[in-house]
């Protein structure tokens, strides 16, 4: 662990992006977009498909040159060798497939700048972590799916970087390896490192990130701490586990905002009292459970973005009656 | 780390996982083997020294000799001792032939025989039979009142020669071809190998995660310098041979041996060359399948080179196509075997090679860095080398 850390605590550990523009012929990609990763908190850059999140992290790294913005490091412009000390799991991550699984571990850490010996013991321990201790010498070909995922993720980690950014990393996988995976997140963070995520699937990191930039569009939407957001949004919803009539709440106060297999969640309209619209909803049948709730993720998303479908609401029923 | 150790890990990679391959061993097995077959086998031909044959003649005393002595004297022509066996009755010369104590038995009556196991003697069945018509011409020309000297002088006046023309040049030819066609199947699986290898990592993304850590330039040379080690590693297994059997005092066909080491400059420089283009080919397809049509334009070229280069080496074509930086690595060798290469052509030649390699490195890597990263379609050089298009989505 650098010492300059224990002196000037997390504040010097500061991964920045600022005024990051990109374009790619007629399209915008990225437009001024400002992104700062402190150390010790999960990070999501979060946003739609085709938002730009991607294209963010490929400049974080030097894969990509952007038309406009800079990368700092620890207050000053990244280089390649800060950038090589980072790890980098990319959306669209590929391996060796007939390389050994150690073998190629080892090398990804010499690429990073270990010496073999440190490699191979760094590999070695990695490989034990993440369950694939006796899969060590095969080749990745030969491995499961999920297995594959695991050798993406060594392959990000095997150096022990101060940064690890993450482009989807939860996309494509099984709960049991959703959890896995937060967990090796959440070590990563507590021993004071660096960590940004990003991922379409709000609703899935909203209780793993800690700090969120929302983007859309190729621009900044949302950002801040999470808690915070969800706190100050004036919004709340009411959730029963029963599905609810638009009319019986209507006079309370309430909307339906979406109804699934577990109950229906109720958007109060301000100054709406919760009680009386879960009374409106009881006089109808009765409610086991229920919950006052802030804001998810995605429709804090919504609320920042506007309206999250491109075409005007006309255009989008006309489409439908199509369909 | 810099970037040559960057470039030089990267070309470790490519080398240790060459090494681990089956198919590798197999193309370096079959290199050495046809080389060493090359270099050993017309030293067991060639050593056999003449064969010895025994032909069995029954007939009169003076009538065998004369016989004998012309049949003896054709042995040199193929090579053959001929050694004279007399025998008393037709009997014997069967028996003789049929125990395969005599080779060949001819009994010298009115209608002469010869009498020899079925297929086997061919040669020395034709000489027999040739020196049975000379003996009846001989006594022709003795019918016809011809005396002995003048008998001699009929049979010895139109004495033919064959004179072999070019005989170290054919020599030099086949060394040339058989070079030429090593280097060329070298260069073409090789090249494929680059385009293929650096196709693979954009296509599977493995691309995306070593250029996070490892500039464009590193990643691009290490796979040339990388695939182009192994491609030199299979020339030598072609080549040790070669070389043990001048250490220990062989004789090589002519020509081979400035040939060889001419083929080693142009086949590592024409190797550095075709390598580098292949790789930004490679970088600009989209799917691993296209490697192959990718390099397509750089196969032509050398496809249409070694077709040339069989025929045309040695004349003006030749001499211009020795100049060009694409087609020298495949014509300079033939030339040099064949022995048509003035030093200055060769110079000049290197020197061009040379420029043509700092070029292409040069373009060629930028071509990589940009097209490596731009994935969705199968890249334009057009579009590659202009203004920044497409991307990532």
């Amino acid at each position: 662990m650098p010492p300059h850390r224990q002196i000037d605590g997390y504040v010097s550990d500061l991964l920045a992006a600022t005024g990051i523009s990109q374009r790619f012929g007629d399209r915008v990609a990225l437009d001024g977009v400002d992104l700062e990763v402190p150390a010790g908190r999960v990070i999501g850059l979060l946003g739609p498909n085709g938002a730009g999140k991607s294209t963010l992290m490929r400049i974080l790294f030097g894969v990509l040159v952007p038309d406009a913005g800079t990368v700092s490091w620890r207050g000053h412009l990244a280089t390649d060798a800060d950038r090589r000390s980072w790890g980098y799991m990319p959306q669209e991550r590929g391996v060796y497939r007939d390389m050994r699984v150690h073998d190629q571990l080892t090398w990804i850490a010499r690429l990073h700048g270990l010496d073999k010996a440190t490699g191979a013991r760094h590999a070695t321990d990695l490989l034990e972590r993440l369950g694939l201790g006796d899969r060590a010498r095969d080749r990745v070909q030969e491995l499961s799916g999920g297995m594959v995922q695991r050798v993406q993720l060594a392959a990000a980690m095997v150096h022990e970087p101060e940064v690890l950014v993450l482009d989807e990393p939860f996309s494509g996988l099984d709960p049991v390896a959703v959890e896995f995976l937060s967990d090796v997140i959440v070590q990563h963070v507590r021993s004071g490192r660096l960590l940004l995520l990003s991922s379409h699937q709000l609703d899935l990191v909203e209780n793993l990130c800690e700090s969120i930039t929302l983007i859309h569009h190729g621009r900044v939407v949302l950002r801040g701490d999470v808690r915070d957001l969800k706190a100050s949004s004036p919004e709340r919803y009411l959730r029963v586990d029963v599905t609810v009539e638009p009319a019986w709440v209507e006079r309370a106060g309430a909307i339906v905002a979406s109804t699934d297999a577990s109950g229906t969640r109720l958007r109060l309209t301000p100054g709406a009292d919760a009680a009386a619209v879960l009374d409106a909803v009881r006089s109808q049948v009765p409610v086991t459970d229920f919950a006052v709730e802030a804001p998810s993720m995605s429709e804090l998303f919504v609320r920042a973005a506007g309206d999250p479908a491109p075409a005007p609401a006309a255009a989008a029923d006309s489409s439908a009656v199509d369909r | 780390m810099n970037q040559a150790q960057a470039m030089l890990l990267v070309a470790e990679r490519e080398v240790r996982e060459a090494m681990r391959r089956r198919l590798f061993w197999i193309i370096l097995g079959v290199l050495f083997l046809g080389s060493t077959a090359a270099m050993v086998i017309p030293e067991f031909v060639g050593s056999d020294g003449p064969t010895k044959f025994d032909v069995a003649v029954v007939g009169e005393t003076a009538r065998a000799d004369g016989f004998g002595e012309v049949l003896v004297g054709l042995g040199p022509d193929f090579d053959a001792v001929i050694s004279i066996v007399p025998l008393a009755d037709a009997e014997a010369a069967r028996a003789g032939v049929d125990d395969e104590k005599v080779d060949v038995a001819v009994v010298l009556d009115d209608k002469p025989t010869i009498i020899v196991r079925a297929g086997e003697n061919d040669r020395l069945v034709g000489a027999v039979a040739q020196a049975l018509s000379s003996l009846s011409l001989v006594d022709r020309l003795h019918d016809a009142g011809l005396t002995d000297d003048e008998v001699t002088d009929v049979l010895t006046a139109p004495q033919v020669r064959v004179e072999e023309l070019n005989k170290e040049s054919e020599s030099r030819l086949a060394a040339s071809i058989g070079l030429s066609l090593v280097l060329y199947l070298l260069l073409l699986t090789v090249m494929v190998q680059v385009a293929n290898g650096i196709a693979i990592e954009k296509a599977n993304r493995i691309s995306e995660v070593l250029l996070a850590i490892v500039r464009p330039g590193p990643l691009m040379f290490g796979k040339v310098l990388g695939v182009g080690l192994v491609g030199v590693s299979a020339l030598s297994a072609a080549i040790v041979p070669v070389v043990v059997k001048l250490a220990i005092g062989g004789k090589l066909p002519a020509g081979i041996g400035g040939a060889l080491a001419g083929s080693v400059i142009w086949f590592v420089l024409g190797l550095t060359l075709y390598l580098l283009i292949a790789a930004a080919l490679g970088a600009m397809v989209e799917r691993q399948e296209e490697a192959g049509s990718a390099v397509s334009p750089l196969t032509a070229i050398l496809v249409a080179t070694f077709i040339v280069a069989q025929g045309e080496a040695d004349t003006v074509v030749g001499n211009v196509l020795a100049y060009v930086p694409l087609t020298s690595p495949i014509v300079v060798p033939i030339r040099l075997a064949m022995g048509e290469s003035s030093a200055i052509e060769l110079v000049t030649s290197v020197v061009i090679l040379v420029l043509s390699i700092l070029l292409a490195a040069r373009v060629g890597s930028r071509v990589y860095a940009r097209a490596i990263v731009q994935t969705g379609h199968r890249l334009k050089l057009r579009e590659v080398l202009g203004r920044r298009s497409g991307g990532p989505g």
